[in-house]
């Protein structure tokens, strides 16, 4: 299983906090896996510039492979502080 | 340290945890305050509150990153971040960032390294309501060029 986290306005706009995918070819980057949740959540479009995370650490590179296992965030731009 | 926390902080009794009264070592102790504010340039609309998010656990870890790039790049005594999640009203305080060092340069320096990459590095996001309407704050390009200059 791979657990995906949404938050802020991304969050807002698919009106979901967390979902568990199967762990599976279609999945297997980050780049594969926001193209996956396209299909069901168009909504993804209406947010700008989403960053996402793996186990809790920023990546830049969206064709990193994922593990079966991990924690994938998506989320719009850091406004903290 | 560092701390997330809903409830609200009371900046002396922050401060003394890391500027005991038996300390003698430190000479310079810096503050910084981040403050829920009104809009700045919405003339339709007047904010009322604000709701922070962020992420547990990422978050956490970024806070400690942040104090530890702090500490390497600067001879200093001690740090205390504070940031505040849930809802904020206008007036509330949002984040604390305290610093002790023997001398002000690397206390000023190290306190305003610190917020700067609050800014951009920490898992938080704000949304700012207001009487009429309510919206995500939006990326401040500014905060990013200053993280760059460090």
């Amino acid at each position: 299983m791979i657990k995906v986290l949404f938050f802020a306005k991304l969050r807002e706009e698919l009106r979901i906090n967390e979902l568990d995918i199967e762990y599976k070819a279609e999945v297997a980057s980050i780049r594969d896996l926001i193209s996956y949740l396209r299909q069901e959540y168009q909504q993804i479009d209406n947010v700008k510039n989403i960053k996402a995370a793996v186990n809790q650490e920023l990546v830049l590179d969206w064709d990193l492979s994922l593990n079966d296992g991990d924690e994938v965030a998506f989320f719009p731009p850091i406004t903290g502080g | 340290m560092v701390r997330i926390q809903e409830e609200g902080f009371d900046i002396q009794s922050e401060v003394k945890k890391i500027k005991p009264s038996d300390e003698s070592d430190i000479g310079a102790l810096v503050t910084f305050v981040g403050y829920v504010r009104d809009f700045k340039d919405n003339k339709f609309d007047t904010l009322t509150s604000m709701e922070i998010e962020f992420y547990p656990g990422m978050t956490e870890k970024a806070l400690i990153e942040i104090e530890e790039k702090a500490r390497r790049a600067w001879d200093v005594f001690d740090v205390n971040i504070i940031h505040r999640f849930g809802k904020l009203n206008l007036n509330d305080e949002i984040v604390l960032v305290a610093v002790t060092s023997a001398h002000r340069t690397e206390a000023f320096r190290a306190c305003e390294f610190i917020i700067d990459f609050l800014k951009t590095d920490a898992p938080f996001w704000k949304k700012e309501i207001g009487l009429k309407s309510e919206s995500w704050v939006d990326v401040n390009k500014k905060d990013y060029e200053k993280v760059n200059k460090w």
